[in-house]
């Protein structure tokens, strides 16, 4: 054979060829030696002298597959009635074993063709780029001109146009019901696999159509079916919400939903199984929102509860977010906010449970826990830990933990909270799960508003237990204080740093006074141990009573004082009787007792070395204490029994006298004398009432300092800033010890203005701009 | 003897004296801190010039690098630290 172009006689040449083609796609059996010749035929007539034969080639073999394809046609219908929807009536059997034949004789004859595949359509085919970038060729390609397909991907044409155009609705009717009919029971493995096949032929059949490769598939397949079964799901769907309640339904409809998923991957192409998901999701949920949400509230509330239904109603919920998180954040918006609901309620419910008053820290700390607890795990076991619902969780703690009750003007939580902290930071609550509840306590730290507040209740209990020793363990205490600092940051702890400090830094100093005596050949005669503290940096109240110590205890602070004052320069001590304590031993009595008092306390005892009375008054005038000091100090010693009041204490009765208890007895042997804190300064253990309202004034002025600071702070950055943003910032900015009111911060807006550090835009009220 | 004191647990705050309440430089109190420490005290110590005026150590030392003569910024005369 030669590749010279030479004259070929077409009508000779394309007769042969084409009874060799009418074999190749019925699949007849082809020798070697003739396909070879008519493969020789094709790159004849391509290259034909003096003219190139390509063309007449392409439009005879484009007729005969229409006839081809015809009589298929003819085969493919039988005697079937078009209009039917019996998918068995062999129809959709004829037209995929006659789809199977000729799309696999196409192939072939593809191959014998692929020198004017090669050379004649490739030329006309658009480029990659033509396709990306688009061009005037683009909107044209399917009809660009007759000879722009292969052959095999020309028979694919004729096929859609010839054979599935005329059977196209007859092929959907059929197709739609045989998917019917699937979704209820299994078909056999044959008939599916002619139902598959059908399908996948629509989407093969267009493989050439690089623009809308899924159109017929769409158009013959899809949409129809989406159709029928939208109305089919609907149908179900209200029966079945008629007939049963929500538990049932949603079980259903999600084993519903499951095995309409596997339908789908089982018929359709790939790419339909999100439209499939949907439109179930659609008929079967979307449409009966308004019933779903409905038993929101129930659902939750029975399974929160302690009874034999609760897991059962902790699955309806998983089916009910599984059912409505794919439909998004309005679907889920009821069932989110009911969320919150509940547990809100359950929260204020156990904080009004009934409980000991002396236990109310931990009657609070401990429902919140239980609270938190509960909830984060069923949140995590019915809605896989969602972020909408922990945030729904955390705003109910965070409303639970900071209410109210009646006729409280501020909430105790942070009151009570630092009273938890106190008790298990102290030695005699220390627990070995210390740690572990001190631990937990910061879960409900965070949710505290006022955490300055909680800052300056803190402050006032630590600072009682590093002044009086009472603290468990120094680790414990400062671990707790990292805690708090890894919640809220440095200068929210850096006071309480401070008093760690001092109080390392007085017991370098009680070691050199030590020295310092020891040198001078100095003695104290008693024990002695100071802590001198920083001012300010303590929550110790203000204004120190005057007071004359008893001689034993006078040399000790003198050599103390004169000690300092040589260490250093320009500081000035100044002695917090009220916390100053001794220890003393009774002799007087039968068994020796241990007490420890505070230093009034101490003196006053030692009054009675020469007598056994004493007139009030006089030890009053003595120990040059004010009224009110007086009855915080005498009280507790006539209280434990050690001295026995004859006459009105408080009064100014001069006859009332002290008697000292000589025939004392008590089961302990070390007695502790307490003296309730000073009621202006310091809230401390005193009743709640006058010292909480007292704490807020304290911290509203603190809070006003704060913002007018952080407004100054803001401005001066920003120089011109709208009311608005400016509330917005500076509300940001306080987020973490408190959370301001509007009117505070302007009030605090309009201080600034007064004081010139802003003013109001002329002209532009609503907005503020920086004085420097 | 009756009672017997065994020991004492004695409390005291210090506090600086000063001839002001505030500082003259940085206008804080003394009580608190310069506006560059977090901590008054320790951290942020007095000193007194040898005119009797007292200031945060660091609001002078930064006042007399800032200043071409070391004098007093309330007084005017040479500055010289007291250590008294
Ligand atoms: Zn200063
Ligand atoms: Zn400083
Ligand atoms: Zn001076």
């Amino acid at each position: 054979m030669s590749l010279k172009p030479r004259y070929v006689n077409f009508q000779e040449t394309w007769a042969k060829l084409k009874e060799t083609i009418a074999d190749v796609v019925a699949l007849q059996a082809i020798e070697r030696s003739v396909w070879n010749s008519r493969f020789s035929d094709v790159y004849a007539l391509c290259v034909a002298h003096p003219e190139p034969l390509a063309n007449e080639l392409y439009d005879e073999t484009k007729k005969f597959l229409e006839e081809h394809v015809s009589g298929l046609l003819e085969r493919v219908k039988g005697s079937s009635e078009l209009e039917s929807t019996d998918y068995n009536d062999g129809l959709l059997h004829r037209y995929v074993t006659a789809w199977r034949e000729y799309s696999q004789g196409l192939t072939y004859l593809n191959s014998l063709y692929s020198y004017l595949n090669l050379q004649h359509v490739k030329r006309l085919k658009l480029s990659d780029a033509d396709m990306i970038y688009g061009s005037a060729a683009v909107t044209s390609c399917v009809d660009q001109g007759p000879r722009h397909l292969e052959i095999g991907e020309l028979g694919l044409m004729i096929w859609e146009t010839v054979l599935i155009v005329p059977l196209a609705e007859a092929m959907t009717l059929r197709i739609v019901s045989a998917l019917n009919s699937a979704r209820d029971s299994n078909p056999d493995p044959t008939t599916a696999d002619i139902l598959r096949t059908a399908i996948q032929s629509t989407v093969e059949v267009q493989s050439y159509n690089v623009r809308k490769p899924m159109s017929l598939y769409q158009q013959l397949v899809v949409e129809p079916f989406l159709a029928a079964a939208s109305a089919h799901h609907s149908r179900r769907a209200a029966e079945l919400l008629n007939a049963r309640d929500v538990s049932y339904f949603m079980k259903y409809v999600l084993d519903g939903l499951e095995r309409e998923i596997s339908l789908g991957n089982k018929f359709l192409h790939s790419s339909s199984s999100e439209a499939v998901w949907t439109c179930y999701e659609q008929a079967c949920v979307a449409a009966h929102l308004p019933a779903l949400h409905a038993e929101v509230e129930r659902l939750l509330k029975e399974a929160c509860e302690d009874s034999p239904n609760a897991s059962e109603r902790r699955e309806d919920l998983k089916r009910m977010y599984a059912l409505l998180k794919p439909l998004g954040q309005n679907a889920l918006r009821p069932l989110i906010e009911a969320a919150h609901a509940q547990a809100a309620k359950e929260g204020l419910a156990l904080l009004a449970a009934e409980h000991s008053k002396d236990d109310a820290h931990t009657h609070f700390v401990h429902s919140m826990l239980s609270l938190h607890n509960k909830y984060k795990k069923l949140f995590a076991e019915v809605f896989g830990g969602a972020q909408a619902f922990i945030g729904a969780l955390d705003k109910a703690c965070s409303e639970v933990v900071n209410s109210r009750a009646e006729g409280e003007s501020t909430a105790r939580a942070p009151e009570l909270l630092s009273r938890y902290c106190d008790t298990l930071l102290r030695r005699k609550g220390s627990e070995r799960d210390a740690d572990d509840k001190l631990s937990a306590a910061i879960v409900v730290f965070k949710y505290i508003d006022d955490k300055d507040v909680f800052q300056k209740h803190y402050a006032r209990a630590l600072a009682r237990r590093l002044i009086h020793q009472l603290s468990a363990s120094m680790e414990q205490e400062e671990a707790m204080i990292n805690r708090l600092k890894a919640a809220c940051g440095y200068e929210f702890t850096n006071k309480l740093h401070r008093m760690f400090t001092d109080v390392a830094v007085s017991s370098d100093l009680n070691a050199k006074f030590q020295q310092y005596l020891r040198e001078n050949n100095l003695a104290t005669n008693t024990g002695f141990f100071i802590q001198v503290l920083q001012a300010g940096a303590w929550p110790l109240g203000g204004a120190m009573a005057p007071l004359a110590p008893p001689a034993q205890l006078e040399k000790p602070a003198r050599l103390f004082e004169s000690f300092y004052r040589a260490s250093f320069s320009g500081r000035r001590l100044a002695w917090l009787h009220h916390l100053c304590t001794g220890e003393l031993r009774t002799r007087y009595t039968q068994r020796l007792y241990h007490i420890n008092a505070t230093t009034p306390q101490c003196a006053l005892l030692l009054m009675f070395e020469n007598t056994d009375a004493v007139r009030a008054r006089e030890a009053r005038e003595t120990l040059e204490l004010p009224e009110e000091a007086w009855s915080r100090h005498v009280r507790p010693l006539v209280e434990a029994g050690l001295l026995i009041a004859k006459g009105d204490l408080e009064g100014n009765d001069e006859e009332t006298e002290l008697l000292l208890n000589l025939n004392f007895t008590c089961k302990r042997t070390k007695i502790r004398l307490t003296c309730a804190a000073a009621p202006a300064n310091q809230g401390g253990n005193g009743p709640g009432g006058a010292g909480a309202s007292s704490e807020s004034t304290h911290c509203d002025d603190d809070r006003k300092m704060y913002l007018q600071a952080a407004v100054v702070r803001i401005m001066k950055q920003r120089k011109i800033l709208r009311h608005t943003e400016l509330i917005q910032e500076v509300v940001a900015q306080a987020r973490g010890s408190f959370a301001p009111s509007v009117a505070m911060i302007k009030k605090c807006i309009e201080a600034l203005i007064d004081k010139q550090y802003l003013e109001r835009s002329p002209g532009n009220l609503d907005t503020y701009s920086y004085l420097a | 003897m009756k009672v017997t004191i065994k020991s004492w647990t004695g409390v005291a705050t210090w506090r600086w004296i000063a001839n002001d309440d505030n500082c003259g430089i940085c206008r804080m109190p003394f009580d608190s801190c310069c506006p560059d420490c977090k901590l008054p005290g320790d951290d942020c110590p007095l000193v007194w010039g040898a005119c009797s005026h007292c200031f945060h150590i660091h609001c002078i030392v930064k006042w007399l690098h800032s200043q071409p003569q070391q004098q007093c910024p309330m007084c005017r005369q040479d500055w010289k630290f007291n250590n008294k």
